[in-house]
C-alpha cells in the first residue's frame, strides 16, 4: 500500500464479504487514486477473490485477459521498434 | 440539476462547495462495491460481474473586479468515466468459477499496432541493408 497524504493512493482494498453456498467470498480490488485541489482521477480494478470454506482460505485471481494480451502485444511492438534502432548501430560497431 | 442523455451527462454547480462535493463523490468510485456488482441469483447459480472503472475530473474557476467596480467570475469543468467488464464470477453448489471477458476489438487494435511496428521495423532493416 502506498499513500502520500490525500494526493496519491495505491492500495488493495477488500470489499464486503458475501456468503453464498456455504462459502464466504471477499472481493479484492486495486485502487489508484490521484487527487489535486481542483480535480482527481480514480482507477479501480478487480484483483482477486478470497474464498473461505471450512476454515480454509483460497485466493482466486480475477485475470484481465484483454489487458494482458494488450500489454504483451504493445510490449512486442516496442521491443521490435527498439531492436531496429539498436541493431544497425550494433552492426556498424561490429564491422569497424 | 443533472441531466443524462445517451451517456452524456451534464451537472451544474452553483458554488465552490458544490463543486468540491461533486469531486468528493468521484472518490466513491474507489470503493470495491463499484467494481463488483451485487450478486444476482438464477436457480442455483449466483452471478457477480467484475468491472474495471476509471474516472477523471477537473474543475477550474476564477473571478475578479473591473476598474468600474463590477465583479465577475466563472468556472468550468470536465471529466470522463470508463467502465470495462473484466470477468463474470459464477458461484454454484459445485464451486466458484471466474470467466474472463475478452474484448476482441481491443486485442485486434493492439495486434494491428504490433503489425504496423513490425512493418516499420522491416522497412528500416531493408533500407539499412541496402546501404
Amino acid at each position: 500500500m502506498a499513500q502520500i497524504g490525500e494526493v496519491f493512493r495505491w492500495q488493495t482494498v477488500a470489499g464486503r464479504p458475501v456468503t453464498l453456498h456455504n462459502r464466504t467470498i471477499t472481493p479484492l480490488t486495486q485502487v489508484l487514486a490521484l487527487r489535486w485541489p481542483q480535480g482527481g482521477f480514480v482507477w479501480n480494478r478487480p484483483v482477486a477473490l478470497l474464498i473461505e470454506q471450512d476454515g480454509q482460505v483460497e485466493r482466486v485471481p480475477v485475470l484481465d485477459i484483454t489487458r494482458l494480451v494488450q500489454v504483451a502485444l504493445f510490449g512486442c511492438a516496442i521491443f521490435v521498434l527498439l531492436a531496429t534502432f539498436w541493431l544497425p548501430r550494433f552492426n556498424k560497431e561490429k564491422t569497424r | 440539476m443533472s441531466e443524462q442523455t445517451n451517456g452524456l451527462g451534464t451537472y451544474s454547480v452553483k458554488n465552490h462547495e458544490q463543486a468540491m462535493a461533486v469531486l468528493g463523490r468521484l472518490f466513491a468510485v474507489a470503493e470495491p462495491g463499484s467494481v463488483y456488482s451485487a450478486p444476482v441469483s438464477v436457480g442455483e447459480q449466483t452471478v457477480i460481474t467484475a468491472t474495471e472503472i476509471s474516472v477523471g475530473l477537473g474543475l477550474g474557476y476564477g473571478g475578479g473586479a473591473s476598474q468600474t467596480g463590477d465583479n465577475g467570475g466563472g468556472g468550468g469543468g470536465g471529466g470522463g468515466a470508463l467502465g470495462r467488464p473484466v470477468a463474470v464470477i459464477s458461484v454454484g453448489p459445485h464451486g466458484v468459477h471466474v470467466e474472463p471477458i475478452v474484448d476482441p476489438t481491443k486485442i485486434s487494435l493492439a495486434f494491428f499496432t504490433m503489425l504496423g511496428a513490425i512493418f516499420i521495423a522491416w522497412g528500416r532493416m531493408k533500407k539499412a541493408s541496402r546501404r
